[in-house]
């Protein structure tokens, strides 16, 4: 058997189980108390460097800008808003945006993981998305991995003078798409395959979550794009204001 | 924000907030690092009575939540189940042709744990949250040292939040009045641009917002006020009762 018909026929079967089981597709958040407490403390340590870089990004902004605290506390709802609202959807399920990498190309990844941890606790304790134990490794994928992506790639792009609107477009798809690998991964880490280990364990949860992950990294895409075009005509001295470079 | 309402009316609420949040959390570590069948059933039925009866959240709106986090639990405990290889394995497989779909004796009770866990540590998270608004959360996290800017940012995006929704509730409501969510391009374009008016009025607000802080004398310092209630030693005991019973259902269990 090939590679090819291997990935096909992994794909069928498990697209046939998410349909049978799952009619709404999930942002990647690892639910409460499904990681072993190692993982937990490990995401956790892992994520500290980078929330303490932001805190201290934060605080220097306050310092120069005492009018940056509703600023960013706006900026913090916003996010969470617009990842609580349902998006357009193809197949009629309900999903969600990530938000963070509009966060990232709009605030920098510094600040973001500081509003993207304070968003997760939230979305644990409002929604029910994610929870306490599995903090620390949600917010290493989706405040942290997925926006630094994200930030890089529009960084990038806009060197090489790539139409912005694909910039835009690659990273935030790009983004949500790494989100999804760390999630997948971390997963693996923490429930390996008997026979086959990490690797065999991180190829199933890719498969099994691609279906609702790849329409949605491109939907989120487009919306980002949308976003960013109608922000850029409408709001320039405000994008200005909080450290956008158009 | 359905959760937030029952918290605000749940009977619990007028427990020592602090206490809450080390009751729940402590549970929560305790279900994760046991990782036993039998512990996990107990604490599921122990918090999900708790909520309901003592909590009064209505059976309805509590099951509603609980299904929130099942389909992602119950995918992927699936894949931890299923055991993909070139060869048969396991008591139970079905062949797929190329390759083999086996369910091991292993597999099956890493699953069976796995999905028994993240119910319990589901329904420990709302006990906490089903009881607890988050403005006394978040000053729980304050006497924690937590940050001063990270409670303060916590406190003020809690607040900002609700404003939010209600801007974009009704920029949607009159979108969908103009056909705005016909057909996926349309959907699209709306979105967009609701979300984007949406951040335009939310850097407006919040210039208003500096404003009125700095009128009311803003020095770079924000205090809020929250409710405390009294910790009871009746609440201690019963916290106590119920670990010592946890202690010895993680030694006898599966």
């Amino acid at each position: 058997m090939t590679k090819l018909q291997n990935f096909i026929l992994r794909t069928s079967v498990v697209l046939s189980i998410v349909f049978a089981v799952c009619p709404t597709a999930f942002a990647m958040h690892i639910m409460e108390g499904y990681l072993p407490p190692a993982m937990c403390i490990v995401w956790g340590v892992v994520c500290l460097p980078f929330v303490l870089k932001g805190l201290f990004t934060i605080k220097k902004i306050f310092a120069e800008n005492r009018r940056a605290i509703t600023m960013l506390a706006m900026s913090g709802a916003f996010i969470f808003v617009i990842s609580a609202l349902k998006i357009p959807s193809v197949t009629g399920s309900c999903s969600h945006m990530t938000g963070t990498g509009l966060g990232a190309i709009l605030f920098g990844p510094c600040t973001v993981s500081i509003l993207g941890i304070i968003v997760l606790i939230f979305q644990a304790i409002l929604l029910a998305h994610g929870g306490l134990t599995t903090l620390g490794a949600n917010t290493f994928s989706m405040a942290i991995a997925g926006p630094l992506l994200s930030y890089g790639i529009f960084r990038l792009c806009k060197k090489l003078n790539v139409n912005k609107k694909v910039g835009v477009f690659l990273a935030a798809s790009l983004g949500d798409l790494f989100t999804y690998c760390i999630t997948s991964l971390q997963l693996a880490i923490a429930y390996p395959s008997e026979n086959g280990g990490v690797l065999a364990s991180a190829a199933e949860f890719l498969d099994v979550f691609a279906p609702t992950q790849l329409p949605l990294a491109i939907v989120e895409g487009i919306l980002t794009v949308l976003i960013v075009m109608a922000l850029e005509s409408y709001a320039i001295p405000e994008l200005k204001a909080i450290g956008y470079e158009a | 924000m359905l959760i937030d309402y029952y918290a605000q009316l749940s009977g619990l609420r007028k427990y020592n907030a602090g206490a809450k949040a080390a009751f729940a959390f402590l549970n929560l570590c305790i279900v994760i690092a046991v990782n036993k069948i039998t512990l996990s059933l107990f604490v599921m039925a122990f918090m999900s009575l708790a909520t309901l009866l003592k909590g009064k959240t209505p059976l309805k709106v509590y099951a509603k939540l609980m299904s929130i986090p099942l389909a992602f639990i119950v995918l992927s405990s699936v894949m931890i189940g299923i055991e993909f290889s070139s060869h048969p394995l396991g008591k139970y497989f079905i062949s797929l042709h190329f390759i083999y779909a086996g369910i091991t004796q292993n597999s099956a009770l890493t699953a069976a744990r796995v999905f028994f866990k993240a119910m319990a540590g589901i329904s420990s998270l709302y006990l906490l949250s089903l009881s607890t608004p988050i403005n006394e959360i978040v000053t729980v996290l304050e006497k924690l040292r937590l940050p001063k800017i990270f409670t303060e940012l916590m406190h003020l995006i809690y607040r900002y939040i609700f404003i939010l929704f209600d801007t974009v509730f009704r920029m949607q409501t009159s979108a969908k009045a103009r056909l705005g969510f016909c057909g996926f391009k349309t959907s699209c374009k709306s979105f967009a641009m609701v979300a984007g008016s949406l951040f335009i009025s939310a850097l407006k607000k919040s210039q208003a917002y500096y404003d009125a802080l700095l009128s009311r004398g803003y020095d770079g310092r924000l205090e809020f006020l929250s409710e405390e209630y009294p910790l009871k030693a009746s609440h201690i005991l019963s916290a106590a009762i119920y670990y010592v019973v946890l202690f010895l259902i993680a030694k006898v269990g599966v």
